[in-house]
């Protein structure tokens, strides 16, 4: 290290940590991030790295530890910390908007996939649709407490694996509250399996969970790619999910006949509160999934699809585009925008080129343990800085993986699709997408029916949460072992 | 016309430890549609508003859904009965963040514009930062027809 490098970490390190003081960030945890940047680069310096490097690094780590903290909004770290980047020109804007040699760049095809499926359900999200699938699901259970649980999640399941989980979560889960308000049972079980039940379910589909998006788009895998592989195994998770919460909850819950007859008298059939928009945004939202499953056949990519689908939505709704744009959630998109420079930045130093001949160092050739690897790390590293980020640095990282493995590959398919990488992706999609049920904060919808559970005075707490999710996320993670060996390894 | 040529004699308040109950009680025996919350300083805390009243009666993750006439006729969310909210304390009740208030000489005509820009029907009227009074949209319009001609011809 020069004398120029240790000057500017003693300068930096109070800067930072005044800044964020100012920021309220609280003393404790701006103490951490800013000591702790300054140690990463100094360590990092001595050891293995040029100075560019072990910058961009220690940005890279200081942002995800404030996003793990929680103690400012993860979009404004993710953008502020991209746009540092881009100013000190750590990298250039036309290599993080545009992509250049190596470097993916923002990845459109995630952006706009997600802006247009959120177009879609939130019109089809006025029309009472989930609302209804909620209470006849709870009907059919009778109200017996049990069933109405592993009803409600199965549908969660279900809709999440078609939709946004986000949304799916924000309208089926005011409805299983009333559900437990009216069997007078505590609310707190019945959510958290509700945000279990989602992400598993997002877990089945390309368009099921965020980091499912991000991996299809990043691998060039396809709608009909996860249904194959990750579809069954999810159906097996799903099942022992709901087994599980029968055998545990089932001696613990009585209701009353009174109680039962309450849920039975909700009417699904009120529900429903634009029948016209309703038969419009199905056959939209059906015309579009439809679409996605023969994409890879009409020579489509799926943001195109995804767009197509709003585009036809928006045609069709009276409200005009205003309506339907308002509700896409700008602050998940410009998260991802942040996340997208912020690992083109890595990309571009070659760090993560140097985690990849790591991770190869570690594992050797050895695809069965590098895909167990994976898929554990990716399940307890996504539930403590969340799935979305884990996965933004994840598939760069298989990346680099793959073009160590195959240096004789020509197109990027070709290295991405090489049978010892393939299993890597299915693993990282796995492992953070169950992941995403270790903790309250480790993916968007947890944070939403968290936030639900507080509107209602029954908050679930940390250690709480983690009483029902890890059992069942281990359970999950231990099948997905199973069949990625079983698929891919034996 | 200024604020004070239109401003009712009495005030009409309640205290941010009164309860619930008691400021519902005050509403209906004046036909109110809302009231100054006022410190035992005089100081303004807050207005508390029929619409509040009843928001305590709506679980708040409620508050978002768009319909809920699927329910049955007789439900009603633990801890959200008018007998549960009566003994809450009016402050955890009312509108503490207050930002268009008046005073007795300003022209009426801003008050309207306050009401209208702000889509309030409610804006207190100060004199040295105590609460003297409560303009309402009720009040405005029955003075409007105290001055409209007797007929329209």
């Amino acid at each position: 290290m020069t004398m120029t490098e240790w000057l500017a970490v003693a300068l930096l390190t109070p800067i930072l940590l005044l800044t964020l003081k100012y920021l309220r960030v609280g003393w404790l945890v701006s103490a951490v991030v800013a000591v702790g940047a300054a140690v990463a680069f100094v360590a990092l310096r001595l050891t293995i790295m040029q100075p560019a490097q072990a910058l961009t690094t220690t940005i890279f780590l200081a942002a995800y530890a404030l996003i793990a903290s929680e103690r400012m909004h993860k979009t404004t770290v993710a953008l502020a910390a991209a746009v540092f980047m881009l100013v000190i020109g750590l990298i250039h804007q036309e290599e993080a908007f545009r992509g250049a040699d190596g470097i993916e760049g923002i990845d459109w095809n995630t952006i706009f996939l997600l802006i247009g499926m959120m177009v879609i359900v939130n019109i089809a999200g006025h029309t009472g649709v989930f609302q209804w699938v909620a209470i006849k699901a709870a009907k059919i259970a009778k109200g017996e407490p049990v069933a109405v649980m592993i009803m409600m999640s199965l549908v969660t399941a279900l809709l999440s694996a078609l939709l946004d989980n986000v949304t799916t979560v924000l309208l089926i889960a005011p409805v299983a509250l009333l559900v437990c308000q009216s069997l007078a049972i505590d609310g707190v079980p019945m959510l958290v399996f509700v945000i279990l039940a989602s992400n598993i379910g997002g877990t089945a589909t390309l368009i099921g969970d965020p980091p499912n998006i991000m991996i299809g788009s990043s691998a060039r895998l396809g709608f009909l790619d996860f249904i194959v592989v990750n579809g069954p195994i999810i159906a097996m998770v799903t099942a022992a999910f709901l087994g599980t919460v029968w055998l545990v909850m089932r001696k613990r819950l009585h209701v009353t006949a009174e109680q039962r007859a309450q849920v039975m008298a909700f009417d699904e059939s009120k529900a429903i509160t634009d029948h016209r928009l309703l038969r419009r945004s199905l056959s939209v939202l059906t015309v579009t999934l439809i679409a996605f499953g023969f994409h890879s056949v009409l020579h489509l990519e799926v943001a195109t699809i995804a767009l197509a689908g709003a585009a036809l939505m928006m045609l069709m709704h009276r409200e005009g585009p205003e309506e339907a744009l308002r509700e896409v959630e700008w602050s998940t998109i410009f998260f991802f925008i942040g996340l997208f420079i912020m690992v083109s930045a890595l990309v571009k130093s070659g760090v993560v080129g140097m985690m990849g001949q790591g991770i190869l160092a570690l594992t050797g050739d050895n695809v069965p343990a590098m895909t167990m690897l994976i898929l554990w790390v990716s399940a307890l590293v996504s539930g403590v800085v969340g799935s979305v980020p884990f996965v933004a640095t994840g598939t760069v990282l298989i990346h680099g993986i793959a073009t160590a493995l195959h240096p004789e590959a020509t197109t990027f398919a070709a290295a991405a699709h090489a049978p010892d990488v393939l299993p890597l992706w299915w693993a990282l999609s796995l492992g953070a997408c169950l992941g995403g049920n270790f903790t309250v904060i480790a993916s968007a919808a947890n944070l939403v029916v968290a936030g639900i559970l507080t509107q209602a005075e029954q908050p679930v707490t940390f250690v709480r949460f983690m009483k029902y999710s890890v059992p069942i996320t281990l359970q999950g993670l231990i099948l997905s072992s199973v069949w990625l060996w079983l698929l891919f390894l034996r | 016309m200024r604020v004070r040529d239109v401003m009712p004699d009495e005030l009409v308040y309640v205290r941010p430890d009164d309860s619930v109950r008691a400021a519902a009680e005050r509403l209906a025996e004046y036909k109110h549609r809302a009231l100054p919350v006022v410190t035992a300083d005089g100081k303004l805390a807050g207005i508390i508003s029929e619409l509040d009243l009843l928001a305590l009666l709506l679980p708040d993750y409620l508050a978002d859904m768009e319909d809920l006439s699927f329910l049955p006729p007789d439900f009603t969310p633990g801890r959200h009965s008018f007998e549960e909210v009566a003994c809450l304390p009016v402050s955890k009740a009312m509108r503490a963040e207050v930002m268009q208030t008046t005073t007795e000489d300003e022209p009426i005509l801003d008050v309207i514009r306050q009401m209208i820009q702000h889509r309030l029907a409610h804006v207190p009227v100060l004199r040295d930062g105590r609460v003297i009074g409560l303009l309402s949209s009720g009040l405005l319009v029955r003075r409007l027809i105290q001055e409209a001609k007797e007929n329209c011809d």
